[in-house]
């Protein structure tokens, strides 16, 4: 996905510290490479994704050629030792919380909405299919301001505005998994 | 133009479904659905109406355009009522491999040239005849814009997976895309 397509990055910000960018090295990884990042961030540990990806697959969590079911988000968190909880119709409150207790959060948001591309761009030169309202798991670092910072796993960590944030998440149910630490 | 019904099935309320968000992932995108009259065994009444979507992978390419994938299931709602009453893991029922990493070719296609917006409102146009198709199958009226429903079907489905499509809905695809080329 082309950076430069996504106008409403800003990647001139001041990002929080655990702003590394967990890229999805497959099409259909998002949900995978989110988890890495919150792995990492809360569990201290960071598995290849290949090997995460081995696991889903087994365990019946991911499909190859398609990807991961949304309540299937956070397996991967719990198979590796999380504590996880799964939030449908969460809101801005609950987000705001589980960052302050110092959980890591994946949320589900809708791609074309995010993206947030003009009707007017080249049909070649989008970043999808239009029309198509598929969603994408995400992390959220924080909070910068009015702005929501993400470590999206297409296009890299920066922060969307609050609004437009809230638009993609309400698309997709306001899905949210949310991680606190292991259980060893 | 507004969303019409089975636009807006297709974009919310699909999604939204319990069987969906357990089964299907999220990131999948929804072929042209493919309308089938059947009539349940299991009491042997009325035929119904139902719509058999098939689901797929997509990703953009850094260099523009979006890489598609083959088909990895279907899922089929009765129409009337808007249930599922099949998810189909196409790993389980068809002879491809849809769990191969290969893309089966690029969205779009070189004869889809125009804006996101041209698209757009010919998407709409194909899932409203869409609509007169399926309310004329559930009431038994004949569907009068055959034609233009095959020239815009013909533009819009992608050709990479015309050969899928043809697997999953012959009857159909064969009635508005024409015989399948050797």
């Amino acid at each position: 996905m082309d950076d430069d397509l996504f106008d409403l990055w800003d990647e001139h910000q001041e990002m929080p510290d655990d702003n590394e960018w967990h890229p999805q090295h497959h099409s259909d990884t998002c949900a995978i490479a989110a988890q890495e990042g919150v792995l990492e961030d809360v569990g201290g540990v960071r598995p290849p994704e290949d090997e995460m990806i081995v696991v889903a697959e087994r365990e019946g969590w991911y499909t190859p050629g398609g990807g991961t079911p949304m309540l299937d988000v956070g397996r991967l968190l719990a198979y590796y030792g999380l504590e996880v909880s799964q939030h449908v119709h969460a809101d801005l409150g609950s987000l705001h919380d589980a960052l302050d207790r110092g959980d890591g959060v994946i949320v589900g948001l809708r791609a074309e909405t995010l993206a947030g591309e003009p009707d007017d761009l080249d049909l070649a030169a989008c970043s999808g299919i239009p029309g198509q309202t598929a969603d994408h798991a995400v992390r959220v670092v924080g909070f910068e301001g009015h702005d929501v910072v993400l470590d999206d796993p297409a296009r890299g960590v920066g922060a969307v505005p609050v609004e437009v944030f809230l638009e993609s998440w309400r698309e997709s149910g306001n899905f949210m998994v949310t991680a606190a630490g292991g259980r060893s | 133009m507004s969303a019409g019904r089975l636009s807006t099935f297709m974009s919310a309320e699909l999604r939204a479904m319990p069987l969906f968000r357990q089964s299907v992932p999220m990131e999948s995108g929804l072929g042209w659905p493919i309308p089938v009259r059947h009539r349940p065994g299991w009491d042997g009444s009325v035929a119904g109406v139902f719509v058999r979507i098939p689901l797929f992978g997509f990703r953009g390419r850094p260099t523009g355009g979006t890489d598609i994938y083959p088909f990895f299931a279907t899922i089929t709602v009765d129409w009337r009522t808007r249930r599922a009453v099949e998810y189909a893991d196409l790993r389980y029922t068809r002879p491809w491999k849809p769990w191969n990493r290969e893309p089966a070719g690029v969205f779009p296609h070189a004869s889809l040239r125009g804006s996101k917006r041209a698209y757009l409102e010919k998407r709409d146009a194909l899932l409203s005849l869409y609509d007169e198709m399926l309310d004329g199958m559930l009431h038994d009226r004949p569907f009068g814009a055959g034609d233009e429903f095959g020239r815009l079907l013909r533009e819009l489905l992608e050709p990479p997976l015309e050969r899928y499509y043809r697997l999953l809905g012959p009857a159909f695809f064969g009635r508005f895309l024409g015989p399948d080329s050797p």
